[in-house]
């Protein structure tokens, strides 16, 4: 079971949009194979970055108006905010290498 | 630093296990999950970043154990010396994949920045092989340097995510390991597709074809599994290629010849690759220091050192 803090459609403003640091949020659902297959890249680079980025998730199938307000057709799909704006958007299951690299041009882009 | 060191009592079971034909998750048909192999290699003492790669790089398909994974696994298990300290393993396959492949990454990365970035990059590798510990932040910078390199869709920006996909503290994140072998795989895949003159517009009807066969499929038997369910992960996959046969026969356009020899290149050259790749890495674990028969024995040193 994943040990990620789990956002919802009433939690969402407050966790990810007003949060103090850059979010990246997991959009997945529990039928989906490859969200499953991306949880121990996903863990790495939590690990990686903890303190300085904050990594959560979202359920496509309980909070559909979330995956709607920011037209997520697929999953998985990670969504990195930072002040409240979405900065960069990535589909389908990927590497620690390519999560990492979206977190750094968002992180670089901040200091 | 975690040292990993084989108990010979549990290398002789893993041993007797696969003798017997048990099918341990190295050897698992379609592969085992990342979370599977790791929790095991923890279980029995071996780094996760060897079990990981040790099992992607075992012929995995079908829904049998395959003979060929067995032999190559019983080589591994038995080129490791008991209570050896094997996490550097898995650094120093990548460091040859760097430098002694076949076909070297060294090799593909021609340009000046190219060879700098993937030297950096293999030196941490051969530093953390030889006992060494690297600081995250400097795998960290190694990445970075070689982010503008690896955003390239050609077969440079492929061998540079390669190393890119790779370069992490494989006891902190063993699963790098397996990101680097799916990198591979795009590698040899953008190389086949430029070799044919594959382009946007065969990428497009491909495109179309599968989404012509995704949800065919999902109706039939619902979404990929993922890895950990052989049986539905292999009724999965063959009802994709089946269908997609299917579709690809009715739409008689010669492209789809085309992707059918692509296809079988990439399992070719991946194929090599593997083969190459077990043999590089029992040929490591065979290297690897023995223990101090101090530390291996619990014996006094001043007597067993006369």
């Amino acid at each position: 079971m994943s040990s990620f803090a789990q956002v919802t459609e009433e939690t969402f403003d407050a966790q990810v949009l007003n949060a103090s640091t850059p979010v990246l949020v997991d959009f997945y659902a529990d039928w989906c194979g490859p969200c499953r297959a991306m949880e121990p890249a996903l863990k790495d680079v939590a690990a990686e970055y903890e303190g300085e980025v904050m990594v959560v998730k979202l359920n496509v199938d309980e909070n559909p108006a979330v995956q709607q307000r920011y037209g997520v057709m697929g999953i998985p799909a990670l969504l990195l905010f930072d002040g409240g704006q979405l900065r960069e958007r990535i589909a389908g299951a990927q590497p620690r290498s390519t999560i990492a690299a979206m977190i750094e041009k968002v992180a670089g882009s901040r200091a | 630093m975690s040292a990993f060191g084989v108990d010979p009592a549990v290398k002789a079971a893993l041993i007797a296990a696969l003798d017997k034909g048990e099918p341990l998750p190295m050897v698992e048909p379609g592969g085992a999950s990342e979370t599977k192999l790791t929790t095991w290699a923890g279980e029995v003492g071996l780094p996760p970043a060897v079990v990981l790669l040790a099992a992607r790089l075992s012929p995995s398909t079908g829904v049998e154990v395959d003979p060929e994974a067995v032999t190559f696994v019983r080589a591994l298990l038995l080129a490791i010396e008991p209570r050896a300290d094997l996490s550097g393993v898995a650094h120093g396959w990548l460091a040859w994949s760097w430098h002694y492949a076949s076909e070297p990454l060294s090799r593909l990365m021609p340009s000046t920045e190219g060879q700098l970035a993937g030297a950096a990059i293999a030196a941490l590798h051969a530093c953390v092989a030889r006992g060494n510990i690297v600081g995250r932040l400097d795998w960290r910078a190694a990445r970075t340097r070689l982010s503008r390199l690896a955003a390239a869709n050609d077969e440079a920006g492929r061998a540079a995510a390669v190393l890119q996909a790779g370069a992490w503290d494989l006891v902190r994140a063993p699963g790098a390991v397996d990101d680097a072998l799916s990198a591979w795989e795009s590698l040899y895949r953008i190389r086949i597709q430029t070799a044919d003159g594959w382009g946007e517009a065969e990428d497009a009807k491909l495109g179309a074809l599968l989404g012509e066969v995704r949800p065919v499929v999902r109706e039939r038997v619902g979404d990929n599994p993922g890895r950990g369910d052989p049986q539905a992960l292999t009724v999965y996959v063959d009802l994709w290629r089946r269908e997609f046969t299917t579709l690809m026969e009715q739409h008689n356009d010669p492209i789809w010849d085309r992707f059918k020899a692509q296809q079988q290149a990439v399992g070719e050259a991946l194929s090599r690759l593997r083969q190459e790749g077990r043999e590089a890495l029992v040929r490591l674990i065979g290297e690897t220091p023995q223990p101090d028969r101090q530390s291996a024995d619990g014996v006094d040193g001043a007597a067993s050192h006369g």
